[in-house]
Formats: C-alpha cells, structure tokens, sequence
C-alpha cells in the first residue's frame, strides 16, 4: 500500500513536475481559444445588432492578447465594424505579424485610405520591403496616398511607372487621369486626363466604366462629352447598376450639346425629371450651383428638398445666399427632423437682426450660444460661429470662441481642428498657448497638441523644459514619419539645443516634397542648412517663402526663430 | 576633304553639358590653369576641404590633398574661401568632389564619385542634380544611366533649393528617357520648376506650347510664358520671343514685333538675337534691305562671341559681298570664331590651314584644329581629322585612329565618311577588317547622301554580294519606324 502510494505519489510528482515545464503553452493555447470564442461571441452579437456587447466582447479578447493570425484578423476585421478602441493596436499586431501575407498589409493600407488616416498609412508603409515593396499594388496605394495629402506630381510619377502592368492597367489608367484633372494649370494633363476617362468608359467592367462615368465631373464642363455620336441614354441603359447621380450626369451631358442659350431652360426641364430618383438631389443641385443658376433651384418643388436635412441646407443657403429672409425664415419652419437647432437658432438671431429686431437678436444669439455652451457640444458652437461669422456678427463670434477654449479638452474635437481659431487670437498668445497646455495635458499623446505647445514655447524666452519638448516631439515624429509639421518642430528643439546636423538629417531623411510644405517647415528647412553651412541654398529657400494659411502666432514664432522683424518676410 | 560641313547655330547646341559648366562655373576658379585672382593657398584649401569631407578624419584629409596636390597644382579665389569655411561636410564633399572630377584626372574619377555619392547620402541638393547630369551625359567614365538619374533627379526635385532638376526632368520625359515618353508629365515638371523661379522652366514651356507637335500647343500660353521670361531677364527668351512671332504666330509673320524682342535680346548682349536680326536686315524684312545694318549687328553678334555671325562675315569677305574681297581678313574672322570654341569655325580654320586660303598653309596646325572640332562630336571635324591622319598629313600617320573616326563621323550620317569607310571595308589595307556587307552598306548610305562616285561604288560592292548577302544588306537599309535604316 505505501509502496503504492509512493508510486502515485511519484508519478503525481512528475506529472505536475512536467506540467509546470509546459504550463506557458497550455496557458497561451488557452488564453488563444478564449480569445477566439470571445470574437467569435462579438461577431455573433454584431450579427444581433447588439452593438455594445459587440464592443465588449471585442475588447475582453483584446485584452487576452491573442497571438494567433486568424484570430488577430477576425478581431481587427470586427473592429473595424463596431468601432472598438484598440483597433490600432490589433491592426498593427497584424500587420506585423511574422505569418503575415502580403494580403493582409494591402488591406491594412487600403483600409488606412478608405478612412482618409494617411498618417496611419505613413507610419506602416515604411516597413514594408524588399519584394513587397515593388508590389504593384502596393505601389499603387502609395501613389493613392500620395494623392490625398496633395501631392499629385509625386502620385503620378509613381502611377505612371505602374501603366504597363497587366491587371492594374485601367485601374492605373483611371486612377491617373484623376490625378491629371486636378492638374488644373497644366493643359496637356488636362486633354491626357480627358483621353484616359473616355476611353475607360468603354472598359467591359461596369465598375470601371461607372467609376470613369463619376470621374467627368472632374473634367472642365465643355470637357466631359465624348462626342457627338456618344449617346449618355443608351449608354446608361446598358449599365444596370448606375444611380441617380449617374443619370444626372447623363443629362448634364446632353444638356451640353444645346446652343448656350437653350440650356438653362432644358436643365429645368431634366431636373424636374431627375428628382424624382433616388439619390440625385445633390447632383441636380451641383449642376445648378456649378451653372450659375442657383436661384432656379427654387423652382423646383419643395418637395424635392424635405428629406435629408443636407438637401434641405442647400434650399436654404440659396435663400440666404440670396437674402430672401422671409422666404428662408419660412423653408426652415420646415426643417427636418434632425436638422441641428444651433443652427436653426443661430438663423433666427440673423432673421430678427435683418429686421431689426435688434433686442431680440441680441438674445436669440445669448439663447443659442449658452444652450451649446452648457450641454458643451462642439459642434453646435462650431455651427453658430459660421452662420455669426457669414452674417458679420462679431458679438457673437466673440462669445462663441470664448465657449469653445473654455471647454473641458475631452469636449472639444481632435486638435487639428481647433487650429483654425488662432486667428481669433493674434493678440492673446498667452491665452491660446495655455489652451493648448490643457488639450496636451489632458488628452494623454495628442501629437498635434504635443507639437502645438512645443512649437509656440520655442518663441518663449527664458526657461523652457527642452528636454521634454526634444523627447516628446521625437515620439510624435515616430509615430507620424509622413507629417512634415511634426518633423519641423523637432527639427527646431534640435537647433535650439545646437543638434545642428541631427536636425538636418531628420528633415533629409523623411519621405516628403519640401517644395510642397508650408512656409513654417520650409523656413526650418533653410534654417537647418544654414546651420550646417549651405548659406546659399538656406538663403534662396528663405526669400522664397509665403505664409498663406499660416496662422498669425506661428508665423510670428517662427519670424522670431529666424530673427526676422514680425511681417519681414513676406514674400 | 569636307570643305563645307554643316554649321549650326550655338544656341541649337546647348546640351546638359552647359547647365552643368554653369552650375559648377565657380569651380573654374580652383581648376589648373584657370584664370587666377587671388593667391590663396590651395594647399591649405584643399586640406579644410578634404577634412570636413572626410568627417573630420586628419590622416585621411591629408593623405588625399597631398595626392591631389602633386597631380593638379591650382590657385583659389579668395571668394571661394569664404565658401568652403562655411560648408558642412556634405558641401565640402561635394565641393572637393566636383574639383577633383573636373580635373579630368582619371585616377581621381573614383574617389570623387565616392565623395560626390556621400554628399548625394547626405541629401546635398546640388550634388544630387550634378550626379544627375553626369550620369545623363556619362561624364567622367560613368556609364549612361538615365533610370538612376531620374530617380536622383525626383529625389532633387523635392528638396529645396533645386536649381534643374525640374527643367531636367521635363525634357527627359518630353524625350520618355528614364521615364515614359509623357508631355503632360513635362508640363507639370517646367510649371513646378516656375514655381520655384527656374526662368529655364518658362523659356521651356514656351517652347513647348508654341510648337504644333509637341501634345501642348497652346499659343496664348505660350506667348505669356515666353514675356515673363524675358522679362525676367533672360536675353535667350527675348530671342526665342522673337522666333515666336516670326515663325509660330497665326498668319503672316509679325516682323516688326519679332524685331522689338530680338532688339531686347540684343542689349542683353545675346549674339543669336543680332545675328537674327541681321538676317532680316539684309532679307528686307523690315521695310527695306539694309546692308549696312546688317552687317553691324552681324560684328554687334561677332563681338558677343557668336562663333556663327563670326563665319556669316567671313563668308562676305572670301565671296567679296558687301565687302572687297579679302581672304585674310575672312580667315581672320574665321580665327576669331574657332578661338572661341565654336565647333564649325575649328573645323573651318582647320581647312584654311590646310589650303593656305588668308593664311600660311599649316597642316600640323590644321591637325590640331581639326582635332577640337572632332572633340566637339562634329562629323566634319572627325572627317578632316581622320583624312590627315590616314595619309600622314601634318600628323604621323594612324590608320587605326583615322578608321575609328570615319566609323563615328558615318554613324552620325557624315556621307563622305560613309563613303571613305565603305572604301575601308572593301579595299583597306588591314585585309582582316575587309567585310564585304558592311563596305555595301556603307556605300549605299553614301549614296543616298548623294556623296559624289558613291553610286558607282555602291553598284559595284552590291555586284559582289551574294543572295544571303542582298537581303541582309536589304533589311538592314529598309526603314525603322524612326524612318532611318
């Protein structure tokens, strides 16, 4: 019996022995298939339209850390539909996942574009090497990037090298000619873009062919038809799946092949035919507007314009536009549901203003600017400080600005957003640089709040904490290596500290058109070469800068930086 | 011999080359034997330059200045000591980089492309548009490589500060070299180059727009871009504004404000804008024929180093038009113009040395001129050189050397070249190199020149060919899509 024991004992010794040995695989596998039951859970809740279970059970798997590869993409594809927080981390687990496929970083990229987040794609796209990197498709999501941070010379050189490949080819084809069109200065882009989006409405991929049909609004109006044998009708009648949008277009077309003097008269007569479809509003409004005829929208039935509160808005701004107030004051009586009451407030101050009521103005503005103030709803001010700022009524612009710094950080919108009030104090920089010391310390790694403080505590003299500005403006710098503002701030914490030539080589070293950033950047540029002993080339960049779109307190700090007189430099 | 090569004018000639002297014009004033102003110390020089350039690494700097030292001995400007005291290491790079290959010193080449390709790592934007243009030209025995100076060249293009990069970049894709042939894609490249102040930029652009062919044509815009860069200064646009209305306007042409321009070009000292002028003087193009104007501007272009307006007076001199007859003083003129490098008047003067026409006949002389205009790449001059070469005219005789020019002159469609080489292969000394197929080939080319005996000779050589040999001389003679054999 002891001897039996014993036995047990040992084997109980040596089991236990050898599970602790493997007790990390056991753990993880579990830890792997917890995970994946609880995506598995979310999908299915998603499926349910539970949508907060949805988040939950995401975010519990999240925090099990799973390794697995399918599991990684199932959470961030889950993600991605329920809006769940630690997205970015899951996107970049797989991304840089060792079993990862090419396919899987192509997604990842595209996603980044189809959600306008190129700095996301900035930040990932770097990595991607070797073979990969001369994939064509990859190549072209580069060269789409490109093109939405502005840079169209660069997209189309990198678009253009593509053409000859097979399977892109009309894609690269259409995809160019949009880049081309908005080469607006450039007459042989133009004609090139017109020959590349006609010949691709013939292409036999639907797809395709409707993708070029929405690319003709690109083109300059006299542009757009194919020719006179070209029938818009019989064209879209093969084409199945073309929207309102598309049979506007149509028109718009045939419209504009009548003599110049028939051709108001018959887009009110197309128009009152294309309302009626599904989605076409808003096209028939631009062919209006883009006409010069916005006041004849008016003749259309009103109808037309109660359904979505940004058709109802377009009826509106042309009744303001032309400042028919009563009949504006009237077409909001019937504003649809969920049309913003900042707004609907703000007008009816403007209203009582035109008719110079002006007590009851003056607390009309009081009453709508207080109600967004308390409830603190960003974009409720943002919406009351347009209509004050289109209607001249600086009171109320006033007040409302002063609403909005006054908000708690986690109230206001992302950082970038809120540049656009600087103007407002080109007098106050105490004022604005303690704004942007509370968004920054509230909002824990808002790199543009980061880099904003940083930025306007380089014209502060005295003691400043150089050393936190150097390591947190490098940090927003790795994380967003495609920012060239970002890059530029850096670059002057380096100078300011006589890190001449690391700041020289973290301006080369980026990935960016210097030729194509603002003046703040390129002044650091010149800066940066002028410490390092290139005068000449420094000397050339400065004379050469514009500070349009530059916010008063930057340009002052970096005339300042650059020991130029306040207004000094402009070109 | 040649007598009468094809001449053209010097503004037609331009090539990457001039950009780069401009670009590196300064450099001159550091090269052996350049013009001297000051009495720096190029040792001296040469070590601040090495050391920087060599990230501060004395053994190294020093090493390298006493080798360059002992092959290229120079004098500095005291301007361009200023210079280097204020260059980072990447500029110094580049500046020691750009003396040492200027130099031409061949067992320099490879440690001033290494130092060109460091200030190149280190983002310099002018060694990158220089290491462009050397691989554009294939300079200083690198081999051509138009894909890596594009990619360089768009590298550039996207610094500040680059000073051709655009300009480069449009005319290679106006010619789909390194890159698909593209106008649309040029455009874009000179407007950007606009934007950043290239006025070589907007006198390319104009170019462009006005011709017919070029994807572009857009006259409106182009007569804008033309005034702003002549009003910016630039006398070559005054003249090409000139060229505008006389040959690229609706209609007749405008003569009178064709003359308003070339007149602006001609204050700002631009002899092709005199010399064009004199043209419409003496055709009448202005109300009346004007002999006298015309040969004023001609000697106005002359004395602005127009190496063609040199020979256009020349010719009145040895034809006695205008002038009494006097080959002495057309030779003369014809000195002036090879004195300033002007390939056709080398290749001129090299034939007046040998007949002794308004000067000592001078073969070994002639030889010498007939070598700077072969240098140039004139088909002319190569011809003239390799006939004295061939016979020991003036020269010692080197057959080997005189066929390897009659080789380059008929590649560039010289027709007596074709017709010597043609000869070469059929009948030439060095039996070895007889080919019966080339020397028919050869002959036909000649021929279609209209090179005087080169239809008898091509009967003859194509009689002696067999079936094989007719269709391969056939195929080869038929046109490419280029429309050349």
């Amino acid at each position: 019996m002891r001897l039996r024991l014993l036995i047990f004992a040992g084997v109980a010794v040596l089991l236990l022995g050898g599970l602790w040995f493997v007790r990390r695989p056991i753990i993880n596998a579990a830890k792997e298939w917890r995970a994946g039951s609880l995506v598995t859970q979310a999908e299915e809740a998603a499926a349910e339209k539970l949508g907060r279970e949805a988040v939950q059970l995401a975010t519990a798997a999240s925090q099990l850390e799973p390794r697995r590869l399918d599991t990684l993409r199932r959470l961030m594809k889950h993600g991605r539909a329920v809006g769940m927080s630690e997205l970015p981390a899951v996107t970049l687990l797989v991304f840089f996942h060792e079993e990862h496929a090419l396919e899987d970083r192509k997604e990842i990229l595209e996603w980044s574009l189809g959600r306008g987040d190129t700095a996301f794609f900035d930040q990932l796209f770097p990595n991607i090497e070797g073979e990969q990197a001369l994939d064509p498709e990859i190549r072209l999501l580069h060269a789409r990037k490109l093109g939405m941070q502005g840079r169209i010379l660069d997209a189309v050189e990198v678009a253009r090298d593509l053409e000859g490949d097979e399977k892109l080819g009309p894609e690269v084809s259409l995809f160019l000619a949009t880049m081309l069109a908005r080469l607006s200065a450039n007459p042989a882009a133009r004609q090139q873009a017109r020959e590349r989006i006609h010949a691709a409405l013939e292409n036999p991929d639907e797809k395709i062919s409707l993708l070029a049909w929405r690319s003709l609004v690109l083109l300059p109006a006299e542009q757009r038809d194919p020719g006179s044998a070209f029938s818009p009708s019989a064209w879209l009648a093969a084409r199945p799946s073309a929207i309102g949008e598309d049979h506007v277009i149509g028109r718009r077309i045939e419209v504009g092949r009548l003599p110049q003097a028939d051709r108001i008269p018959a887009m009110e007569r197309a128009a009152r035919d294309l309302v009626a479809l599904e989605g076409a509003v808003p096209a028939v409004v631009r062919w209006y507007l883009e006409s010069g005829a916005g006041e004849k929208l008016l003749d259309l039935p009103e109808e037309s314009f109660l359904g979505e509160v940004s058709i109802f808005s377009s009826r509106l701004q042309v009744l303001l536009d032309l400042q028919r107030f009563d009949e504006a004051k009237a077409w909001l009586e019937k504003a649809p549901e969920g049309f913003p009451e900042s707004i609907s407030g703000s007008l009816g101050a403007v209203f009582a203003r035109r008719a110079g009521r002006d007590s009851e103005a003056l607390s009309a503005w009081r009453r709508v600017i207080d109600r967004a103030a308390s409830l603190q709803i960003y974009g409720d001010c943002l919406s009351v400080l347009k209509v004050a700022e289109k209607f001249g009524e600086e009171e109320a612009v006033r007040d409302v600005v002063a609403a909005i710094v006054s908000f708690p950080p986690n109230r206001l919108p992302p950082s970038e957003m809120l540049e656009f009030l600087e103007p407002r104090f080109a007098t106050r920089q105490k004022e604005w640089l303690d704004f942007w010391r509370g968004i920054a310390r509230t909002r824990n790694g808002d790199a543009f709040a980061i880099d904003q403080v940083a930025f306007l505590e380089l014209g502060l003299e005295g003691e400043v904490d150089s050393a936190g500005h150097l390591e947190r403006t490098q940090q927003i710098v790795r994380r967003f290596p495609g920012a060239p503002r970002f890059r530029a701030t850096h670059a002057l914490w380096l100078m300011r500290v006589g890190r001449n030539e690391e700041a020289l080589t973290l301006l080369r070293e980026a990935d960016l058109n210097w030729n194509e950033t603002d003046s703040i950047a390129r002044a650091t540029y010149a800066l940066a070469l002028e410490r390092n002993g290139s005068a000449a080339e420094a000397a050339a960049l400065k004379s050469g800068l514009n500070w349009a779109g530059i916010g008063p307190l930057r340009r002052a700090t970096m005339e300042k930086i650059l020991g130029l007189q306040p207004g000094a430099s402009n070109s | 011999m040649n007598l009468s090569g094809p001449y053209r004018p010097k503004s037609l000639r331009r090539s990457p080359t001039g950009a780069f002297l401009i670009l590196c014009g300064w450099f001159a004033l550091v090269l052996p034997g350049a013009p001297l102003r000051g009495q720096e110390d190029p040792g001296a020089l040469l070590r601040a330059l090495a050391l920087k350039a060599n990230d501060g690494n004395e053994d190294a700097a020093k090493a390298l200045t006493e080798r360059l030292l002992s092959a290229m001995p120079a004098r500095v400007d005291p301007a361009f000591v200023a210079e280097v005291e204020s260059a980072g290491a990447a500029e110094a790079a580049r500046l020691l980089a750009m003396i040492i290959l200027r130099s031409e010193v061949a067992d320099f080449r490879q440690e001033g492309m290494a130092l060109l390709e460091k200030a190149v790592e280190a983002s310099s934007v002018a060694a990158t548009e220089g290491l462009a243009l050397i691989l554009l030209e294939g300079r200083h025995g690198q081999a051509l490589d138009p894909d890596r100076a594009v990619a360089l060249l768009r590298r550039a293009r996207q610094m500040p500060g680059a000073k051709t990069a655009h300009r480069l970049l449009g005319d290679l894709a106006l010619k789909g070299e390194g890159m698909p042939k593209d106008t649309a894609l040029a455009v874009e490249y000179y407007l950007r180059g606009i934007e950043a102040g290239s006025v070589e930029c907007r006198l390319a652009i104009h170019r462009l727009y006005r011709d017919k062919d070029g994807g572009a044509h857009d006259l409106i815009a182009a007569e804008r871009q033309g005034r702003a860069a002549a009003e910016a200064g630039s006398a070559e646009a005054a003249h090409e504004m000139g060229i505008f209305y006389e040959l690229h306007v609706e209609g007749a042409p405008n003569w009178s404000r064709a003359a308003e321009w070339l007149k602006k070009g001609v204050e700002k000292g631009y002899g092709p804008a005199a010399l064009r002028l004199a043209d419409y003087a003496f055709e009448g193009r202005l109300g009346r024929i004007d002999a006298t104007e015309g040969t004023r501007l001609l000697r106005e272009a002359a004395g602005f180093g127009d190496g063609e307006a040199c020979l256009r007076l020349a010719a009145f001199y040895e034809k006695g038009e205008i002038f009494p007859q006097d080959p002495v003083a057309s030779t003369a003129w014809i000195r002036i113009a090879a004195s300033i490098g002007y390939g056709p008047a080398e290749n001129a003067y090299g034939l007046r040395l040998v007949n002794g026409y308004g000067v000592a006949s001078d073969a070994a002389e002639a030889a010498r001129w007939f070598t700077k205009a072969a240098a140039q790449g004139l088909a002319d001059g190569q011809v003239n050189l390799a006939l004295l070469l061939e016979n020991g005219i003036g020269v010692t005789a080197d057959p080997k050397e005189a066929r390897r020019l009659f080789q380059a002159a008929a590649e560039a469609g010289q027709g007596v070249a074709q017709e010597r080489l043609a000869r070469l292969f059929s009948e030439g000394a060095d039996v070895a190199a007889r080919d019966p197929l080339e020397a028919a080939y050869w002959a036909a080319l000649a021929e279609r020149g209209g090179v005087q005996g080169a239809a008898a000779l091509s009967t003859k050589l194509r009689g002696a060919l067999t079936a094989a040999q007719v269709a391969e001389l056939d195929r080869r003679l038929s046109p490419t899509p280029s429309g050349r054999p």
